[in-house]
């Protein structure tokens, strides 16, 4: 299995502009680390009285995009090319066509593209944006695809040196979904 | 009027008298015309199946080639393209996905499809299932969100899942595989009949077209199966397949004729009598059936092949001598041979399969109208050009070799054992054989339930059949348990009995004690969070009852139609069993436990139904050799002139089964029509052999004619059995074998003339 990227690793080294740019960011992003990458994601649901925080770990496996949750439940949440798939306790699986959720398929698309230091399919999925504050970058996505478009306003990717430290998803009504990147301990 | 006009108005009025009777034909190509008409429910329950139940509009599809990514997402293009189709009801190809009809009406009639209503609404559960809910939406967004608003229970996906149309295929990201992982595999349902023929061959054509448009199909292959699929094929090569070779035969007959007469008057007056009989067997067919089968034409016309050796006689016999005089002299054994073959016809006729009883039907008529024109041609005023008799070739006599070949043949037959019949009721199908293998492999890939057992609950009203059948699946799970099944597919999943629907009405709480217990369940929820499944609940009263309509214009329908169906005067119910390893203590256990239910075996009840089948027509046939024996004893005069007659026929007819019997791997009823038309051909050389041995000229002239006919109707059959169709090729090849050791058996029983 290949692992996920976004450590921090290595001190940083002195910036060159060509290192500033968004193939450089994904490189070496993705040459990083190899462990898997712990998140926590904080969602609004209109159903809930307060936002509902899932946490977990995150890898690849081949061209999919694995979520194994710890709170609010421990289930895997598979986000494939065109469906996700939840596992839960008991053997109970159920899957869903990705049109269901476009949203889905940006985070996909965008953490996969960075995984495998792919700035090219990143540039092809996404119209983009990234600006440097010192060693703290900030990426912003805007996805291509019309159909993602509809559901998806923006992604916003930010972190420091090679390192992933949030993800803002954007819903176009306004609803907003957080993201924090640890290392795993 | 000169001769050739008479021939050619009587050919006019015979071809608009034959415009006519084709203009009242109702062709259908229903599978199971030439199956035999079922005796008890069981064989009921088997010719539906094969044949036009509700799984006639399924057609199953496999893509192979490619490696196994490009055939997965080839499946997924395929299955796009072909929903945009208009013949197309639904494509499946792995993801259970609900259309938006199927899904409203499910959501309406959930609470009263779905079992253990209590155990749902304990605390517990109730607690487990929003903690999913909280889990959906911890992945979904606002399209998760809507629909647990109204259905946070889940019963939707529950529903889904029970009715997903085909249990333990292997799937790989959500496309069907065959085990192998080798083909991708799909279902298509038609919109329309499996009989509606122009429109499922459409639908054939627009699914392999719109296959070959899409970009990444090259080096990908299709293959299509399912009853619509064969219905169309066999349609197409009814009339292809059959036409051609027809056109074969007719061409071959022209060229033999041609030379043998050197007269086109003869050769268009020699059509006459089969003309007439053709027309007179559609006469007679379309006033006597409703439908006429493709295939009984095809056949019919075929059949009546038989009728082109009676000019043959007439103008064989002519020679110098005017022709009237030729038609009396053959009248004698023509009519007796032409009433020995009607008796054999007329006994296809009173079989219990319409595709057979039609084949007699046409058969008799057209050989008894062939027979009587034959002997009215002299009328024409027509003339055989002058033609000496011939020499009489010497052939060795030898009665006792047909005798002893005939026994070998027997002994062949006895040694055979019971593999000399076959019982698949498939090879009675006028379907090209490579179709039905692919057929039945691809259902076997796609492991669409066990599709040879199933469970047939059968009672007079159709409440009583639904508790029927919920009493069984309630004690099912006792055969689970048992390890004899992994599960079932029962219609009472769609249509709970009307008791049991009131039990689940009342059984669930009113609005508000329900929300009062969702809110204790799990206080994350929104106190407004299930507005919309309260609504639903509170209009529970006002749902109509589910009847075996409630599916109409659904994906479901097809389903529940499937599993239960009007049966007479009652109703019957299937249950099918899925991952069945023990039938047979299942059957037993059936046997024990209170119920009317059977597990009916569709193969072993196919195959009895078969051996009854051969047994009742093998018993009319032999009730037609005796009569025609009996006939023959009348007519002849004499034991040992009819034993002598008989023994060529009969020989050739045990010879040729024996040696079909090991070619074919054993005969079907096919066969032993096959060698009932051979018999009566056969019969006709034994019997004009026989009559006319004493006179030196009329031997020349009878053998003469005899050999002309072995050759064009031997020929004729030997075409057809290079047809593709299974059923024409094992008739074409028995008909043309036994004609051929009919012909030689005539003249090694001849006695040498100057014996006589």
């Amino acid at each position: 299995m290949l692992l996920f990227a976004a450590l921090a690793t290595a001190p940083a080294e002195p910036e060159t502009a060509a290192a500033q740019d968004l193939a450089g960011l994904v490189q070496r992003v993705a040459e990083a680390g190899e462990q898997a990458l712990s998140f926590e994601e904080t969602r609004p649901s209109s159903l809930l009285a307060e936002p509902l925080t899932i946490t977990g770990t995150l890898h690849r496996d081949g061209d999919r995009l694995v979520r194994e949750t710890s709170t609010p439940r421990s289930e895997t949440q598979i986000l494939a090319a065109d469906y996700f798939e939840v596992r839960r306790a008991g053997g109970f699986r159920q899957r869903f066509s990705l049109s269901r959720a476009p949203e889905l398929g940006a985070l996909r698309q965008a953490l996969l593209a960075l995984l495998d230091g792919d700035a090219d399919q990143l540039g092809q999925d996404f119209a983009h944006e990234l600006s440097w504050d010192d060693d703290q970058w900030h990426l912003v996505l805007v996805p291509h695809d019309t159909a993602m478009a509809e559901r998806v306003q923006r992604l916003e990717l930010s972190g420091r040196d090679n390192r992933l430290e949030t993800m803002n998803l954007h819903l176009v009504d306004d609803e907003l979904i957080q993201t924090r990147f640890t290392t795993q301990p | 009027m000169k001769p050739v006009l008479k021939v050619l108005a009587c050919l006019a009025v015979l071809v608009g008298l034959g415009a006519f009777a084709v203009s009242q034909l109702e062709l259908d190509y229903r599978l199971d015309a030439f199956l035999p008409a079922p005796a008890d429910p069981e064989q009921a329950l088997v010719v539906d199946q094969i044949s036009a139940g509700p799984g006639g509009r399924i057609i199953l599809a496999a893509v192979s080639g490619g490696d196994s990514e490009q055939r997965i997402a080839f499946s997924r293009q395929l299955a796009t393209a072909w929903r945009q189709l208009d013949d197309v009801v639904r494509v499946d190809n792995g993801e259970f996905q609900l259309d938006p009809t199927t899904e409203r009406r499910l959501m309406q009639a959930r609470f009263l499809l779905l079992p253990d209503i209590d155990q749902r609404l304990g605390d517990q559960a109730l607690a487990e299932t929003l903690a999913d809910r909280v889990s959906d939406l911890a992945l979904g967004g606002r399209q998760v969100e809507e629909l647990i608003r109204r259905d946070p229970l889940g019963m939707l996906p529950e529903l889904a899942a029970r009715l997903s149309p085909i249990e333990g295929t292997a799937q790989h990201d959500g496309v069907w595989l065959d085990s192998d992982g080798e083909r991708a595999l799909l279902t298509v349902i038609s919109a329309w009949p499996p009989f509606a023929i122009a429109e499922q061959t459409r639908l054939v054509d627009e699914l392999q077209a719109s296959f070959a448009e899409l970009p990444d199909s090259s080096g990908l292959e299709l293959t299509l199966g399912g009853a619509p699929v064969i219905a169309a094929d066999s349609a197409q090569r009814s009339r292809s397949d059959a036409m051609t070779l027809s056109l074969l035969g007719s061409g071959f007959l022209l060229l033999v004729l041609s030379l043998a007469w050197r007269s086109p008057t003869l050769v268009l007056a020699g059509a006459l009598p089969l003309a007439a009989g053709v027309v007179a067997g559609l006469l007679v067919t379309v006033l006597a059936f409703d439908q006429v089968h493709g295939l009984t034409l095809a056949f019919g016309f075929t059949l009546l092949g038989v009728a082109l050796d009676y000019p043959i006689h007439l103008f064989g016999h002519a020679g110098d001598r005017r022709l009237d005089v030729a038609a009396r002299s053959i009248s004698r054994p023509l009519l007796l041979g032409a009433a020995s073959t009607l008796i054999a016809y007329l006994a296809i006729w009173f079989s219990t399969s319409p595709g057979l009883a039609q084949l007699g039907a046409f058969s008799a008529a057209g050989l008894a109208t062939a027979a009587l024109v034959t002997l009215a041609l002299p009328a024409l005023g027509i003339q055989t050009p002058p033609r000496a008799p011939g020499m009489v070739r010497a052939w060795p006599y030898l009665p006792w070799l047909p005798l002893v070949l005939a026994i070998l043949a027997l002994v062949s037959l006895v040694s055979q054992g019971e593999q000399r019949w076959s019982s698949d009721l498939t090879r009675l199908s006028p379907v090209d054989s490579q179709a039905l293998a692919d057929d039945v492999e691809l259902r076997m890939a796609m492991q669409t339930g066990d599709v040879r057992h199933m469970m047939a609950v059968r009672e007079a009203s159709l409440d009583a059949t639904l508790e029927a059948t919920e009493a069984l699946v309630e004690r099912l799970p006792e055969a689970v348990a048992n390890g004899w099944l992994a599960g079932w597919q029962t219609p009472t999943d769609l249509l709970p009995s009307p008791a049991r629907q009131a039990q689940r009405r009342a059984a669930w709480p009113d609005r508000d004690t329900l929300a009062e217990r969702l809110g204790e369940a799990d206080p994350r929820f929104q106190p407004a969070a299930f507005e919309p499944f309260l609504d639903d609940l509170e209009r529970l009263d006002e749902l109509d009852e589910l009847g075996p309509d409630s599916w109409r214009g659904t994906a479901l329908d097809l389903r529940l139609g499937s599993l239960l169906a009007r049966d007479g005067d009652g109703w019957r119910a299937l249950i099918l069993p899925v991952g069945l390893t023990d039938a047979d203590a299942l059957g037993d256990w059936l046997a024990n436990v209170d119920t009317s239910a059977r597990l009916v075996d569709l193969r072993a009840t196919s195959e009895a139904m078969v051996t009854a089948y051969r047994r009742d027509a093998g018993l009319s046939l032999g009730i037609a050799v005796a009569l025609i024996a009996l006939l023959l004893l009348v007519r002849l005069g004499s034991m040992r002139v009819t034993a002598a007659v008989l023994l060529p026929p009969l020989a050739a007819i045990a010879c040729t089964a024996a040696i079909m019997a090991r070619v074919d791997g054993g005969l079907t009823i096919v066969h032993l029509v096959g060698l009932l038309l051979a018999g009566g051909i056969g019969l006709d050389f034994a019997i004009f052999a026989r009559t006319h041995a004493g006179d030196r000229r009329q031997r020349a002239r009878t053998n003469r004619a005899i050999g002309l006919c072995c050759l064009s109707s031997g020929g004729v059959f030997l075409i057809l059995g290079q047809s593709d169709i299974g059923l024409l090729r094992m008739l074409g090849l028995t008909v043309a074998l036994g004609i051929l050791l009919s012909w030689l058996f005539a003249k090694t029983c001849q006695p040498p003339w100057r014996h006589i």
